[in-house]
């Protein structure tokens, strides 16, 4: 993305290349035809009804959170294996981070809006349920520790630590509450996502949903990445000013 | 020297250091420890009725004993980091893994007795009982839950150990992690008391789900606590 | 359509989140690539 600043008449680049620029259009392209469709082609459910519209965009959130959430891990562990600790590994994973916790709220309200709808209620402790409202938070978590203080090899360390914890403390906490269902509560929740036939318009929809939203998720990761580097220069170039000015100073007197 | 026995050496150094400074500034005993109480008489307050704190006395508790670790591990590394030890120990090129077991067996031996104080609260203020066998469940119960809180709570208390704005931190990281022990811990203890007609054969298995919990996190402490605190 | 309200809300919010969180990043990317000299930026 170029454009001309008013003030010093020069151009300046930001984050925006040309495959960035297909990416969006195309990204663009995908979820508008997903969203129409999803509301007015799509035929109605035989059991759900309507609801069954929620499922186009509710389904590929959720798989786009996980695999933001796996991106996460792999680039933590990248960087904490490669020998130069490249800085881009942590970039990556943060920005795939941030993506993920977004992708992890849409799915929650879709999936209480949805639930409401089917169950008459906007949350059940139901084991998939629980462990996503823990990925939500266990996330937020990750990306308040990429907010402490200190400097970019310490914010790569410890976010890359707690990104591969995560990796142990999820199915853990999973299976705790698949247990706990278990052994109580004998009830069955109804899963959303059961119980639907799919005509060939149904599971195209779904089928671009999964692709709209991978081409947003890339799309995001690579801006949110470029602009931490930015955002990370920009803050060096603010102290090497500072030292400068202070050594200036320093001559001056 | 040979390994294992440097090894061990700093983990008993260690060990002891954190729990001198326990008993010289008493601060768990008097602090900590009547704080975990007031907890467990505010439930009291809040749900005002004896059969529910009896059906609940099991949850209360664990969570007393999550809030009063979110307090006393911000204490240990506050006082670790105020005057520098964790560099001076690197400096010295002590084996982290070490310290991290160290610290994590002194916080498990300061929750042992701070459990012991919140289950002698639960028969005092909650009226529950025990039968042999469930108070040998019980005691299994919470050893391994408070060996695998300790491991978590040195691992995360020594990721926000010096750095800006942990008191608000550690909570939102810690609770979460440390979910899977408050649903097993909560369930054994429930089956010990027999609260809501819970058999006591049914806890064991949570026990397992425990110390599965321990294993994991004292392997994944050990680890990553050195590359965690190694900057 | 039944239960437009929910259905017509759960798009909504989902577009309107993912639009919300483009946008900021943008906008952060342009303040802060005045500051950096386009040879720092190694996409380019």
């Amino acid at each position: 993305m170029s454009q001309v600043s008013p003030r010093l008449a020069i151009t300046i680049t930001g984050t925006g290349t040309r495959f960035t620029r297909v990416l969006g259009v195309l990204a663009v392209v995908v979820m508008t035809w997903v969203v129409v469709s999803g509301l007015f082609l799509t035929p109605q459910d035989v059991v759900q009804g309507d609801a069954v519209r929620i499922m186009y965009i509710h389904v590929p959130s959720a798989w786009i959170a996980y695999i933001a959430f796996i991106v996460t891990a792999v680039a933590s562990a990248f960087w904490i294996l490669s020998k130069r600790h490249s800085m881009g590994f942590d970039r990556v994973a943060g920005a795939s981070g941030e993506v993920g916790v977004l992708f992890v709220a849409i799915t929650l309200v879709t999936g209480s809006l949805w639930g409401r709808i089917t169950w008459g209620e906007f949350w059940q402790w139901d084991p998939r349920l629980t462990t996503t409202a823990f990925l939500f938070v266990t996330y937020i978590g990750y990306l308040a520790v990429r907010q402490l203080e200190g400097s970019i090899e310490q914010r790569a360390r410890r976010s890359a630590v707690i990104a591969l914890l995560a990796v142990l403390e999820i199915p853990l906490v999973h299976f705790s509450v698949v247990f706990w269902r278990s052994l109580h509560q004998k009830a069955t929740v109804l899963d959303p996502n059961g119980d639907v036939k799919m005509d060939g318009l149904m599971l195209f929809t779904l089928f671009s949903g999964v692709i709209g939203f991978t081409l947003v998720f890339v799309w995001l990761v690579v801006h949110r990445q470029r602009t931490m580097l930015l955002g990370d220069l920009a803050d060096q170039q603010g102290l090497d000013t500072a030292i400068l000015a202070r050594q200036n100073e320093g001559v001056s007197d | 020297m040979n390994k294992i026995s440097g090894v061990r050496r700093v983990v008993g150094a260690v060990l002891i250091k954190d729990l001198r400074i326990e008993v010289r500034s008493r601060v768990v005993t008097n602090q900590v420890l009547p704080f975990a109480g007031l907890i467990m008489i505010m439930f009291a307050f809040a749900l005002d009725n004896d059969d529910v704190l009896q059906r609940v006395a099991g949850g209360l508790i664990w969570l007393a004993t999550m809030f009063s670790l979110v307090v006393i591990v911000q204490r240990s590394f506050a006082i670790d980091t105020s005057d520098g030890a964790l560099d001076l120990l690197r400096v010295a090129g002590v084996d982290l893994s070490a310290v991290f077991l160290g610290k994590a067996i002194a916080l498990t031996m300061q929750l042992l007795v701070l459990d012991v104080v919140l289950v002698a609260a639960a028969f005092l203020l909650y009226q529950v009982q025990v039968s042999a066998v469930g108070f040998v469940l019980l005691v299994t119960c919470v050893i391994f839950a408070t060996t695998g809180l300790g491991f978590v709570g040195t691992l995360y208390g020594g990721l926000t150990a010096g750095a800006k704005g942990r008191e608000t931190l550690l909570p939102l990281l810690l609770l979460p992690v440390m979910a899977p022990v408050l649903i097993a811990a909560t369930r054994a203890t429930e089956a010990a008391f027999g609260s809501g007609g819970a058999v006591t054969s049914e806890g064991w298995a949570w026990v397992g789900l425990l110390a599965v919990f321990a294993a994991v996190f004292g392997l994944g402490g050990t680890l990553a606590f050195g590359p965690l605190i190694d900057e | 359509m039944d239960n437009a309200g929910f259905i017509v809300a759960s798009y909504l919010i989902t577009i309107g989140g993912i639009s919300l969180f483009a946008l900021l990043t943008l906008l952060r990317a342009k303040k802060s690539a005045r500051l950096v000299l386009d040879r720092d930026k190694t996409w380019l």
